[in-house]
């Protein structure tokens, strides 16, 4: 299809991270005339969500488009886009089921084999049948809970973003100990309920959440001393250190005691604002968050333009970016932010050193079955010199994965290589086979993402240019806030940073109020009757008016 | 018309309604008033006003429903329906006027809508949004400008430039407000408390002439069905008039009279008529929790049923127990169904199980508990001391397990064993939380129950004293405790 974009904007940004889209966001609610560019067909990038058939087609390579050259000045130079460093490496997919059988009548021999097979009558699972429910699937590079009160739920709630997206409470949080998956006791009830923990084992842990909750100073003490070791000197039971340290405060046998100290208040404060644990997902996956700031960036005017043949950047002689090149057109702005793996190479002075394990599996049961279906949050601990790993399982209801299958991501800072660092999880959780407890992987996939938090994203890149991370290790997204608000504020000194937006029925449009007496209700109708539908709704039910075509029965099941 | 002359007529009318005698407006106001409504599109106030127009006044004036089945179509967004009703009647010379207006309004919105919605649309849907046969609706189109192929039956309407039309989204005006920065009005709090007292005003005058008809028609014998209406109206706004509750009952009185003497006795019209006030209270709930008057009236109407659907109410009052624990009336409400429907105890145990585990300090579900008479053998006594033991290990200082643990105590199937754990424990605990005076105060219920021998008093007294140096404020309380002995 033919068609133009502007061609002068306040700012570019290109690539639709969450970093990128929250400054986006940001910009193009002060008023600021923003194009949002990406070449990929997806929002997200690297912290983008697939179904089961993208995630399969998801190719590494970036290709560079050459740029045509008569839309430059003499003076001007440019940059090709594109870089390979932080493109997903050692990306694995496979399938641990069988194709639809076709041939049958070959398979006697191995139908002996199984004596098992014959005592389920119901169809077993093949790849046919996982890959027709495909697009049940949101499958995320990188999956990320939020804390209650985090800065990442604070600020949806002030920018009132949170109407773009909807949000399911992680329902527990469970570690492994002595061989053996527990819950963790969390909330107040939980250490009530829980009866693995003795009855001082209670007292010393709401102790501990309380000394912390009032502010007691006593670690203070502890200053190059490990969490651990503060733990210790509290005397708490070797189970109740492994709770604490290990899950509450995701801390290692390392952290220091201030650091753990904050992690686990970080954890309490969070607690007892929604739902049972601290924690919040994002329904249908973490891509739908830069979605929804994406969406406010558009309804306050930024352009959005997806699959676009983006070649190169354009410098004066100054080295001061004048604009870019997207087909055959020339696009100006004066300042250009993006994500670190759309950057042109001479930009990345140090190659990522430190890489982020992933792995995915679709599985066919939860790790610790009950009668409803839970979204689980599962600390693995440190152990046998692996890092310590997050994983994070997902249901039906988060609407991630079709009914009766759960979706698995785990999480891990690199050592060796995903399958190698997950290894020990894999064995202790999963089962190759039909067992009867653990559940077994159906389809997995590993790969790794490299970490751009930690280089040097600054140096050798223009003034007015600015790159952004990719996803990082840390469980939720208040570091990509925080990073998103510097840059926003380093572009945009002294403007407010994502103030809220109005509602749209507290809004009177300005110049209407000559014929307001009859078209102010008609003016605001589309957001305002939607709610006077719902109010009226409740009014009718006391009387027996039939005009309300909505059946009662709603209301009292 | 001309639109202030409609808002003229609009107060004048409202001003008549309120005014009138006995709160009964003439057929000719409402009608009028709903009709104006419409014109301007203002649903929500014309279903109110449908809900405040006596029956009466509704089977004496068919007209008025004719112009409530446009209002509804019009809710509905029912275009054909909508020209339906309009063209299906022939109006009075009251309203003749305004209910063509009314359509033209209609009309000319749904043409701003098309302009704005589609760039093709067959001709068959814009005549049945317009309510014009296809050969004239095809004329009209030409008319403004759309493209009609004949061939097809396809129009292509003109999208307005930059008109103001009514019917843009909210986002499309976000984005319009982005034009022009810090113009962007949000509605004051002193515009939102004037309309709040406007509105408190409106309700005052309501409840002052509802009252005044419904205590009027009061009587023994009979009752007046607009009264009994305008009861519901009322508490539905606050439910909390004990009165009106107490007039309902004297019409459900007699209203189950007179099913009795009837020969033919009609079940389904009394059964019905329960149905009613049970939704009435439901509706009295939603808007005040915690009202004794709709809560009681619901439990006496129930006793009064004829069929009872006690199942119904369990199922509810889970409901409402899930939503607010701390609601006292679900937790009383649910020990009189539980009786009516027998529950087997141990599914009650297990409900009140839950409800603690997910709330202990909750003096509501424990209390509830201590009504199951649990405390049938040794086990169950066993089971609710770890119970409670939980949770005052997890929280001493939440006072409601502690009232549970003495009630537990005051159980003679208690053994001598049991209270020498129980005691250890709370010497364990107390190390922990020295400062915490509910354990000692347990110590003395325990040690008071067992022999009162010369140690004993010993003990207590060394407890005694111990309160009060934790607890100085009630010192003269715990020395008349200790008194005793």
């Amino acid at each position: 299809m033919e068609y133009e974009l502007p061609t002068e904007f306040d700012i570019i940004i290109i690539g639709t991270g969450v970093i990128e889209s929250i400054i986006s966001a940001a910009a193009s609610r002060i008023g600021k005339r923003v194009l949002h560019i990406d070449s990929n067909n997806y929002y997200g990038g690297l912290w983008a969500s697939f179904n089961l058939d993208a995630i399969h087609k998801l190719s590494a390579n970036t290709e560079v488009l050459e740029p045509p050259t008569d839309l430059l000045n003499p003076d001007e130079t440019t940059f090709a886009l594109g870089n390979d460093f932080f493109s997903l490496k050692n990306f694995k997919t496979d399938w641990h089921i069988p194709k639809a059988e076709t041939q049958p009548e070959n398979e006697n021999v191995e139908e002996k084999n199984e004596p098992e097979s014959e005592e389920k009558p119901e169809k077993p699972m093949t790849q046919e049948s996982l890959i027709k429910d495909g697009r049940k699937f949101n499958i995320d590079l990188a999956p990320k809970l939020q804390f209650a009160r985090g800065e990442f739920v604070e600020l949806l709630i002030s920018s009132n973003i949170a109407r773009y997206s909807e949000y399911r409470s992680v329902s527990r949080v469970l570690t492994w100990l002595n061989g053996q998956l527990e819950t963790v006791p969390c909330s107040r009830s939980d250490v009530f309920a829980n009866n693995k923990v003795t009855v001082i084992e209670k007292r010393m842990l709401m102790k501990l959440f309380m000394a912390l909750d009032s502010g007691d100073q006593e670690y203070l003490n502890y200053d190059n001393k490990t969490f651990r070791a503060f733990l210790t000197d509290k005397k708490l039971t070797p189970s109740l250190i492994h709770y604490v340290l290990y899950a509450i405060s995701m801390s290692t046998d390392e952290t220091l005691c201030l650091q753990g100290i904050q992690n686990t208040k970080r954890f309490l404060d969070s607690l007892g604002r929604f739902g049972k644990t601290p924690f919040l997902f994002s329904m249908y996956g973490s891509g739908e968050i830069t979605q929804a700031f994406c969406r406010l960036s558009a309804v306050f005017g930024g352009i959005y333009a997806l699959s676009q043949p983006l070649s190169s950047l354009i410098f004066d002689n100054e080295n001061n970016f004048k604009g870019l090149i997207c087909g055959k057109q020339r696009i100006s702005a004066e300042f250009l932010v993006m994500g670190a793996e759309k950057a042109p190479p001479e930009f990345i002075k140090s190659p990522p050193r430190s890489f982020i394990a992933r792995a995915v599996f679709i599985t066919d049961r939860s790790i610790m079955s009950s009668e409803k279906e839970h979204l689980t949050l599962l600390l693995y601990p440190p152990e046998g010199g692996k890092n310590s790993c997050v994983i994070i399982e997902l249901g039906t209801l988060t609407g991630t994965c079709p009914k009766d299958l759960y979706l698995v991501h785990l999480i891990s800072q690199q050592v060796a290589s995903p399958e190698d660092d997950f290894k020990h999880c894999v064995e202790n959780l999963f089962s190759k086979f039909e067992d009867d407890k653990k559940p077994k992987i159906l389809w997995s996939c590993f790969f790794s993402i490299p970490d751009s938090n930690a280089l040097d994203l600054k140096t050798g890149v223009p003034g007015n240019v600015v790159l952004c991370p990719g996803p990082d290790l840390d469980l939720d997204y208040d570091d990509a806030v925080k990073k998103a608000k510097a840059i926003f504020s380093d572009l945009y000194p002294d403007t407010e940073f994502l103030p809220r937006a109005p509602d749209p029925e507290d809004i009177i449009i300005e110049g209407d109020t000559e014929d307001r007496n009859d078209e102010d209700e008609v003016v605001l109708k589309p957001e305002e009757n939607t709610d006077k539908v719902a109010e009226s709704e409740t009014e009718a039910k006391s009387d027996n008016d039939q005009e309300v075509p909505k059946s009662e029965n709603e209301h009292e099941e | 018309m001309v639109s202030s002359d409609i808002i003229k007529l609009t107060e004048d009318l409202e001003k008549q309604e309120l005014e009138a005698q006995n709160g009964i407006a003439t057929p000719q106001v409402y009608e009028q008033l709903l009709a104006i409504y419409l014109y301007e599109n203002d649903l929500c106030n014309a279903k109110y006003l449908w809900k405040r127009i006596p029956a009466s006044v509704k089977a004496s004036t068919p007209e008025l429903t004719n112009v409530w089945t446009v209002a509804q179509n019009m809710w509905k967004r029912d275009f054909p329906g909508i020209y339906k009703a309009l063209n299906s009647v022939t109006w009075s010379d009251s309203v003749a006027n305004i209910m063509k207006q009314v359509q033209d309004r209609v009309r000319s919105r749904s043409v701003d809508l098309i302009a704005q919605a589609y760039s093709s649309i067959t001709l068959d849907t814009v005549s049945a949004m317009t309510g014009l046969p296809p050969d004239i609706c095809a004329a009209a189109c030409v008319e403004r400008g759309w493209q009609v192929e004949a061939d097809t039956r396809m129009v292509h309407p003109v999208r307005p430039i930059s008109e103001t039309s009514g019917q843009t989204s909210s986002e499309d005006q976000l984005y319009k407000l982005t034009d022009f920065h810090g113009r962007i009005k949000v509605r004051t709090t002193e515009e939102q408390n004037l309309q709040k007292h406007k509105e408190q005003q409106k309700k005052l005058t309501a409840y002052r002439m509802g009252m005044k008809q419904i205590l009027a028609t009061r009587d023994a014998d009979s009752y007046n069905k607009d009264s009994l209406a305008l009861s519901a109206q009322l508490l539905t706004i606050n439910p909390d008039i004990y009165t009106l509750w107490n007039y309902r009952k004297e019409v459900v009185l007699i209203e189950i009279k007179k099913s009795y003497q009837d020969e033919v006795a009609d079940d389904q019209k009394l059964i019905h008529f329960f149905e009613e006030e049970l939704r009435l209270t439901e509706q009295c709930l939603l808007s005040n929790p915690k009202s004794y008057g709709s809560w009681h009236h619901r439990y006496w109407i129930l006793n009064h049923h004829t069929k009872p659907n006690w199942q119904r109410e369990f199922d509810l009052c889970n409901k409402y127990v899930s939503l607010d624990d701390r609601n006292f009336h679900c937790w009383d409400f649910r020990r009189l169904i539980v009786n009516k429907i027998g529950i087997s105890l141990a599914d009650e145990i297990a409900f009140s199980t839950e409800r603690i585990n997910i709330n202990f300090s909750n003096y509501s579900s424990w209390h509830y508990r201590s009504t199951l008479q649990i405390l049938n053998d040794e086990n169950s006594v066993a089971n609710d001391l770890i119970l409670v033991q939980n949770a005052v290990f997890t929280d001493p200082i939440d006072t409601s397990a502690w009232f549970y643990l003495r009630w537990v105590l005051s159980h003679p199937g208690i053994t001598k064993i049991q209270k020498e754990d129980l005691l250890n424990a709370l010497e364990q605990l107390q190390e922990l939380e020295p400062e915490c005076k509910w354990i000692i105060m347990a110590k003395c219920w325990l040690v008071k129950q067992g022999n009162l021998e010369k140690d004993a008093i010993c003990r207590l007294k060394r407890y005694y004293t111990e309160l009060i140096k934790l607890d100085p404020l009630r010192e003269g309380h715990y020395k008349d405790c200790f008194k005793v002995f």
